[in-house]
């Protein structure tokens, strides 16, 4: 535990979305991680740091690893990250987070819920559990204002399940029902929440109501 | 006997402008809002989004001292500033936590201090004396409880026990103000205000709102300003629920009246 401060290097930076952006990063010294975890990010010498939950799969071959930054108008450090060129180096504090991550031993169903920019830690759990379950089942439901922001949408359209904003209503109780019921109902069904906070205090509610085991549901804010 | 325990407030503190340096009372005087003076004041960037701790660590490190009408914000190396208080002026529309919220601009002398100390556009607001903000419907009771710039509820109440319960499990051991709470109560068991309903402190009943679910402020050594990884690993561990990581309880009250150091607290 207490992880250091290391360099690492952006090997790859390119758009995944509207407004998120992808760092393929490789630290210095590799540190074996669990998917949902996140580092802390800062450039070099600044003491301004903020956190970005790993997006890429602890399975995934290579010492590298993946973050979708979204772009925050007149945030300090969203902006940097954004204008780093490829080769540039930062600086980087982890893996940390111990209340978000996926057990490698969890072969029973998941469902993954997510809205904007929280789909990050979503996607790791996602990678991790289709590595190990190949055919394990998995509801993987994002709200988003239209496709254009969901990170890597045109790789996982097929597999999300999804509610557009700009043009459909909200996620609600209703509509978990259909893809969420049933599996909430299943006492080896674990639950994975990010987004916003009213977000997770909604879906929180919604999953406990459709019957979720108080013990399997998770969730994390970045505020 | 029902409500015979050794539990009393060992601490009150409020924190007038939010995520700055908080103050320790004896007693505290209770209006609609919480704590007197608590959360009056916030902090808020060109664009009008609140900024805290979270994205300012070094915001600790603002003394907050409060002079009948308006509050000194001091810093090492700075000269200090006395902010009378505006009644009128530019109004701004901001969010606390998705909860709107409109401030009055305490002016430019604040503006120039702030934004020199942080090193970004700042500004300081004061809640607009016409407006209330309602703690959020779903956590409201029928008394309609309004908040000040708080994160959602009136209070914040942790139990010396949780801490050291904490602290047990820490290499480094952490002093109470990681968690910013307003009333600290001494005697009793780790963690037994998750299970309170009703208390009542002084002539004040209060209800168990919420858990208080934690974030990166609590990794800031409200000395130094210096954002570190503990608490919030240990808590991680073991305080993970599934709206988050929890410490302490956030409190809404029935009416008002004073909260002082050593009161006795009963369980209703
Ligand atoms: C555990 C954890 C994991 C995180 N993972 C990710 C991640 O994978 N991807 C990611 O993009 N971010 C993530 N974040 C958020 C990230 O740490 C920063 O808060 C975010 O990038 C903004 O930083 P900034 O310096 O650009 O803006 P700041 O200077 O911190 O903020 C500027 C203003 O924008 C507001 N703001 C901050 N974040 C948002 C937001 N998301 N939406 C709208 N307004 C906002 C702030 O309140 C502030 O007023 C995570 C946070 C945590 C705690």
């Amino acid at each position: 535990m207490n992880p250091s401060w290391q360099k690492a290097k952006i090997v790859k930076s390119a758009p995944a979305s509207f407004d998120i952006r992808s760092l393929v990063l490789k630290p210095e010294s590799y540190i074996p991680y669990r998917a949902g975890q996140h580092y802390e990010l800062r450039m070099p010498g600044s003491d301004i740091s903020r956190k970005y939950s790993i997006a890429s799969s602890p399975y995934e071959p290579g010492d590298s690893l993946e973050f979708g930054v979204q772009l925050i108008r007149n945030g300090v450090l969203s902006p940097q990250l954004w204008g780093l060129a490829e080769g540039s180096e930062i600086e980087i504090r982890g893996p940390l987070g111990e209340s978000f991550v996926w057990d490698a031993d969890a072969s029973g169903p998941l469902v993954l819920l997510g809205a904007g920019s929280g789909i990050t830690p979503l996607l790791s759990i996602y990678r991790a559990y289709r590595f190990k379950y190949p055919h394990g089942t998995c509801a993987f439901v994002m709200s988003a204002k239209d496709a254009s922001r969901i990170m890597h949408y045109d790789a996982l359209k097929d597999i999300l399940i999804t509610r557009f904003t700009a043009t459909e209503e909200r996620i609600d109780l209703g509509f978990l029902k259909d893809p969420v019921g049933a599996l909430a109902k299943n006492p080896q069904a674990l639950f994975y929440i990010c987004g916003p906070d009213g977000f997770i205090d909604e879906m929180v509610d919604n999953v406990l109501e459709l019957g979720a085991l108080e013990a399997n549901v998770k969730s994390e804010k970045f505020t | 006997m029902e409500g015979l325990n050794n539990l009393r407030v060992s601490e009150v503190n409020i924190y007038p402008v939010k995520s700055c340096a908080g103050i320790a009372l004896t007693s505290g005087r209770v209006v609609d809002t919480g704590f007197e003076h608590d959360r009056e004041w916030m902090i808020v960037d060109g664009e009008g989004n609140f900024i805290t701790q979270r994205q300012h660590p070094k915001l600790a490190l603002v003394s907050v001292i409060l002079f009948p009408g308006g509050v000194r914000l001091a810093a090492e190396g700075r000269s200090p500033l006395d902010v009378p208080i505006l009644i009128e002026g530019t109004r701004i529309q901001t969010e606390v936590w998705e909860s709107p919220c409109i401030g009055i601009d305490q002016g430019e002398s604040v503006e120039s201090w702030l934004t020199d100390f942080m090193g970004r556009q700042a500004r300081l607001i004061r809640m607009a004396p016409d407006f209330k903000r309602p703690v959020k419907e779903k956590y409201q009771s029928e008394k309609k409880e309004v908040v000040g710039f708080a994160d959602g509820f009136p209070f914040l109440l942790i139990s010396e026990a949780s801490l050291e319960d904490l602290n047990s499990r820490l290499a480094e051991k952490l002093p109470m103000n990681r968690f910013r709470p307003n009333i600290v109560v001494a005697g009793g068991t780790p963690y037994q205000e998750d299970a309170w309903q009703k208390i009542k402190i002084g002539d004040v009943v209060l209800r168990a709102a919420k858990p208080c679910s934690r974030c990166e402020i609590t990794t800031v050594d409200q000395a130094t300003g210096e954002k570190g990884i503990e608490p919030l690993e240990t808590l991680g561990t073991y305080r993970t629920k599934p709206k988050g990581i929890m410490f302490g309880q956030n409190l809404a009250h029935e009416g008002p009246g004073t909260i002082a150091v050593g009161d006795p607290v009963e369980l209703l």
